[in-house]
């Protein structure tokens, strides 16, 4: 067990190193002028040379890269090119936002996904079945980007319920204390008891974490399926059903229990393509999270922002990956 | 002799072909993507000549005519500028379409010969060149291509290249596993005891062996890309404008789309549907050559 964590956490380092260097190596093929941008267009000639030193351009490519793992080692991603603060810090401002709203969609869709599954397992090739595969099929097919927009057309345009975007309406920012104890602003207003603060972060999380989750009740119906086929009837299950247990705790309790292995795995690891999927949903609800920093950054070619965010996403992704290992891991039935 | 042995294997791999096709057919949801998909490919050869309104694919303004609701005359309204919806959707399937198939076989170009070297090779070109993908497979294709495309510049040429070094090491892993057992059959060592060049038996006779299940994966992988093409254009890393491309278009739509839903609503359905009908597919193809999964 330890040999086996060890040896996936050595991989893990080598595929973090892989992605520091595609990404440097891409910021210097970049067809655009990091100096320029730093300085504005109309500098002179003394501070746009001011700036190369600042910014490290001046060195040899592997000085410049050393310099970069050395600072990347000590937390430190670099400073925006626009904004011209510290990128680690505004990432770190803008992480809770994004985490409270992955984490909601991933829940979101576990609990739709999940009983998807096994309804549709239990009843293979009749019509739940055919109705729940294409479900979940359309899920995964349609563009994450149009269910958000489309959400905000049908629940806020049309129908009126939920509002178009944001963390928080402007009246309850203006007339409440919003509490902050973690940053995790649904968390910290329950602990505080601003139940008004809760109610209104609560309704303005559901749009983007539908349009979120989507993709993730798909890719977990599809797991938990056919996961729950192959145990459906195995010997234990026959036996839970000879012993006169009821077939309802026989498939939801004893079936899902053991479909739960490949299940865990689709769910950690949609948890960071969800991350990556913040990209494209944050800015359409303007949510202040990280998804909607690289997304602007992307525009303005701020490369500091693209590798941070780059890294920070490539790293929790592999991290996911070695939580998702480990749990499988610890199933008795699993020899490393 | 040696004719009629590729005459009887010719024959025989017709008959598996057949016999997968007729499998294949017999599924309701696959027959119906099989049609789709030959209906959208024939709309994308023709598109520039069905199209009811040609000067809107490139964008001719026409500012009296701009955000109309679907009529007879503009079956899905117009745009901002007046453009008819339906010509560019239409002509935005040839788009997607071809961003889709030229990413796979570049893909394919790039990620097969590494696989069949790395697989034939065996030692230190292995180890160099698979640890080379598990770097590339270890996070979601999506966020490299972003990455890449990002400092690429914006381009639908970008945005394919973008999906190209993300997908290729999908292929590299599935030839080099196939390579592995078949480089240890009898044909493949009788061809390198009479002295066959190396370069000849990793191309002309593993690789042949092992292009199966790379096929299914190519044909799983169209879905995806569409998407992922679409989703670079929408951030508006891809096409740029007044290029009629699906994701670029409900990207443009954003600023208008809550007082004229049509504007979003069919871009978004053109993506949906094919993805969707591809998936269909490759859930098909997957059960038909899944020899688990195959019900006669």
């Amino acid at each position: 067990m330890i040999a086996f964590v060890t040896r996936r956490l050595l991989l893990g380092f080598v595929v973090l190193f892989g992605v520091i260097v595609i990404t440097f190596v891409l910021t210097r093929v970049i067809p655009s002028d990091p100096v320029a941008q730093w300085v504005g267009e109309r500098a002179s000639a003394q501070q746009r040379a001011q700036a190369r030193r600042d910014l490290g351009l001046d060195k040899p490519l592997y000085v410049q890269f050393g310099r970069y793992v050395w600072q990347l080692l000590h937390g430190d991603l670099g400073y925006s090119l626009e904004t011209h603060r510290a990128v680690a810090s505004e990432m770190l401002d803008r992480l809770p936002s994004t985490i409270e709203l992955v984490l909601i969609a991933t829940l979101g869709s576990s609990l739709v996904g999940l009983p998807l599954g096994v309804i549709s397992a239990k009843r293979k090739d009749r019509w739940p079945d055919h109705v729940s595969r294409i479900l979940s099929v359309s899920c995964v097919s349609m563009p994450t980007f149009w269910i958000a927009l489309f959400l905000q057309l049908m629940f806020y345009s049309w129908l009126g319920w939920l509002p178009a975007g944001g963390q928080l309406s402007t009246e309850v920012q203006l007339f409440h204390e919003i509490p902050k104890v973690s940053g995790f602003l649904l968390f910290d207003s329950a602990v505080s008891g601003q139940f008004v603060v809760f109610w209104d972060a609560l309704k303005h999380l559901v749009l983007p974490s539908m349009a979120l989750g989507a993709w993730g009740v798909g890719m977990v119906a599809r797991m938990t399926r056919s996961a729950m086929l192959e145990i459906l009837n195995e010997d234990y299950m026959t036996a839970a059903r000879s012993y006169g247990l009821p077939e309802r705790v026989v498939s939801w309790v004893y079936g899902l229990k053991n479909s739960l292995g490949p299940t865990t795995t689709v769910v950690t690891l949609s948890i960071g393509y969800t991350l990556v999927n913040t990209f494209l949903v944050e800015a359409i609800f303007t949510w202040p999270g990280i998804g909607n920093y690289v997304a602007t950054a992307v525009t303005t070619l701020d490369y500091p922002v693209i590798m941070g965010v780059t890294i920070f996403s490539a790293a929790s992704y592999v991290v996911l990956n070695l939580i998702a290992d480990i749990i499988i891991a610890t199933d008795p039935r699993v020899r490393l | 002799m040696r004719v009629r042995f590729s005459r009887e294997a010719g024959r025989r791999r017709w008959q598996e072909f057949r016999l997968r096709f007729h499998l294949l057919n017999r599924n309701l949801l696959v027959r119906i993507s099989l049609i789709v998909i030959a209906a959208e490919v024939g709309l994308a050869v023709v598109a520039p000549w069905i199209a009811p309104h040609p000067s809107s694919i490139t964008g001719a303004a026409d500012p009296s005519q701009k955000l109309l609701a679907p009529s007879s005359r503009n079956f899905f309204g117009t745009d901002e500028l007046g453009r008819d919806i339906f010509s560019r959707v239409l002509y935005g399937t040839r788009i997607s379409l071809g961003a889709a198939v030229l990413t796979v076989a570049l893909s394919l170009l790039l990620g097969v010969p590494l696989g069949a070297i790395a697989g034939a090779k065996g030692g230190i070109v292995d180890d160099v060149i698979m640890r080379i993908t598990d770097v590339f497979l270890s996070f979601p294709s999506l966020l490299l291509a972003i990455a890449i495309a990002a400092f690429l510049g914006p381009s639908l040429r970008n945005a394919i290249l973008a999906c190209v070094i993300s997908w290729w090491p999908w292929y590299t892993r599935i030839i080099r596993g196939q390579a592995v057992s078949i480089k240890e059959r009898q044909f493949v060592r009788a061809a390198r005891a009479m002295g066959t060049p190396a370069r000849r038996t990793i191309f002309g006779h593993i690789l042949p062996q092992c292009m199966g299940p790379v096929i299914v994966q190519a044909s799983l992988d169209f879905g995806s890309v569409i998407l992922t093409v679409a989703a670079l254009s929408f951030l508006g890393l891809g096409a740029q404008a007044p290029t009629p491309e699906w994701g670029l278009m409900i990207n443009t739509s954003r600023n208008y789309f809550l007082g004229a839903w049509w504007y979003i609503t069919f871009p978004g359905l053109a993506i949906v549907i094919t993805v969707l009908v591809f998936n269909l597919l490759g859930d098909g193809l997957r059960e038909v050559l899944d020899p688990k999964a195959r019900r006669y």
